[in-house]
């Protein structure tokens, strides 16, 4: 249902799975969750990637077109990409008044670009393929709910939502699925380990969710997973956000 | 669908699917359509449900969701029984079609009084009994995309739904401290076996599919395990969110 003549929806344990960012705590929990669930994981990050069982390890910076198609033709060599998890991001914090150019424009290149890149380039293998696909952004909170310093970022994930569900509409006819997780404060992620550490920064985090926790990578990638699972067939241009309840509060 | 099934195949297609086991629920309006797809889902889970609506049937037991004191009954009679309650689902809802200048009072008492009184009482009994079992537990209420997205002749379902995702966000800071997560499901147009014909050939229903990305109108089968996935622990730093199953429907409009 849903899918046009001509595709075939895979069997999970049959379907290739690319994740970029794969080298961060929330890109690497999404390969495990993956690898868990039977999937062939392609996972790919800009910084060395160690190798992993299970899984094809790929240098990939996301702003580079000819990168991105090394790593479709290793995808297709396993069969083609089914899921893509557009995980790559980057944070830079700096008052808005000091905020360069050249500090807007590497944010940008690497959330907004980069997933924008690597979504055409895995969407056109899916349509020539004839597979039907689910493709999942890692947005974040920051695109509701925004801090004074990272002004930059925040827009970032502000417009990687917008183009996921704008996505989701150009590829729907396509049986391609487009969905956005957002997570909220993770206490394992690489983004700014400094920050995490300091146990008052922890601390104003969890004042600020009702669940009263910090959450863990893990969380984010069980719900990458159900999104691109067929539990979700009927879900797309949706954003799930992994806060524990963040935007729900003032 | 059988959790049993050693077949390699059907492993793989449940292997991002969430266990149940052990857990007891209770969904509320689960004699038919959505709410019956969540209790099979939940109970093919490997859950212990229990399932109220207006009037008995298999498996089915009888609780008037504008009724309170039955409501903290029924709550209290499942952990009795089962020794514990770990999810409510309220789907228990209905549904009054006019035109806005014709609803009476008794519209607004009737729908409010099940579909946003009934849901508040629900969680209340449920988490009552959640809070003193220790144990956290999971409320999942079923919204509607009316909740955010209206259509003309439902004003006061819209309004219902509207309500209950405050609720849910609500909830979220009232019950996160006993880690109880509370999420909303916001189903676009199901066709069920108790709406079946009135969705057919209706051009109301043929704009809402050339509004949906994916074409179609879902099933209550599509709208149950996000429930299931939300209910369980795989879903264990979400609460207060709302998931859309709408197939790309008001992404534009």
């Amino acid at each position: 249902m849903g899918i046009p003549k001509g595709s075939e929806l895979k069997q999970p344990g049959e379907r290739v799975v690319w994740v970029t960012g794969a080298a961060g705590g929330i890109g690497s929990a999404i390969c495990d969750a993956f690898v868990a669930a039977g999937n062939k994981v392609v996972a790919t990050d800009v910084r060395g990637l160690a190798p992993r069982p299970s899984v094809v390890v790929l240098a990939c910076d996301v702003r580079s077109s000819a990168s991105i198609a090394m790593v479709i033709e290793k995808c297709n060599q396993l069969g083609g990409v089914d899921v893509l998890v557009n995980c790559a991001g980057i944070m830079r914090r700096c008052d808005v008044l000091e905020l360069s150019p050249e500090i807007w424009d590497q944010l940008f290149d690497v959330n907004v670009k980069g997933p924008l890149l690597c979504s055409q380039a895995a969407a056109r293998s899916m349509i020539e393929g004839g597979r039907a696909g689910s493709i999942i952004h890692v947005g974040s909170i920051n695109a509701e709910k925004v801090f004074a310093e990272t002004v930059a970022y925040c827009c970032s994930k502000g417009a990687l939502h917008a183009m996921g569900r704008s996505m989701a509409l150009a590829l729907a006819p396509y049986g391609i699925r487009v969905d956005m997780v957002a997570p909220g404060a993770i206490d394992d992620t690489d983004l700014e380990p400094e920050r995490w550490g300091q146990e008052q920064m922890r601390a104003e985090a969890v004042a600020l969710t009702p669940l009263r926790r910090l959450g863990k990578s893990v969380d984010v990638a069980r719900s990458v997973l159900f999104l691109a699972s067929e539990d979700a067939r009927y879900i797309t241009g949706e954003t799930l956000f992994i806060d524990g309840g963040r935007l729900a509060s003032v | 669908m059988n959790t049993i099934e050693t077949n390699s195949k059907d492993c793989e297609a449940r292997a991002s699917q969430a266990s149940l086991k052990g857990r007891v629920a209770w969904v509320t309006g689960g004699a038919n359509g959505i709410g019956a797809a969540i209790a099979q889902e939940l109970g093919d889970r490997g859950a212990i449900v229990y399932v109220t609506d207006l009037t008995a049937g298999v498996n089915v037991e009888v609780c008037d969701m504008r009724d309170p004191q039955a409501i903290a009954a029924f709550a209290i009679s499942v952990s009795a029984r089962s020794g514990r309650l770990d999810i409510l689902v309220n789907n228990a809802a209905i549904q009054r079609r006019r035109a806005f200048i014709d609803f009476t009072e008794a519209d607004f008492d009737e729908l409010f009084a099940t579909n946003v009184r009934g849901a508040f009482f629900a969680a209340q009994a449920s988490a009552r009994e959640m809070i003193s079992g220790g144990r956290g537990g999971s409320i999942v209420n079923v919204s509607s995309v009316n909740a955010t997205h209206a259509q003309p002749e439902t004003t006061l379902y819209c309004a219902s739904k509207g309500s209950i995702g405050t609720m849910t966000r609500a909830l979220a800071w009232a019950l996160g401290r006993y880690s109880i997560r509370v999420n909303a499901v916001s189903p676009g147009t199901i066709v069920t076996n108790l709406n079946r014909d009135r969705l057919a050939d209706n051009e109301t229903v043929r704009n809402v599919v050339a509004a949906t990305a994916l074409g179609r109108l879902g099933t209550a089968e599509e709208v149950a395990p996000s429930v299931a996935f939300l209910a369980s622990d795989e879903a264990r730093f979400i609460t207060g969110a709302n998931l859309a199953i709408h197939g790309g429907w008001t992404l534009t409009g």
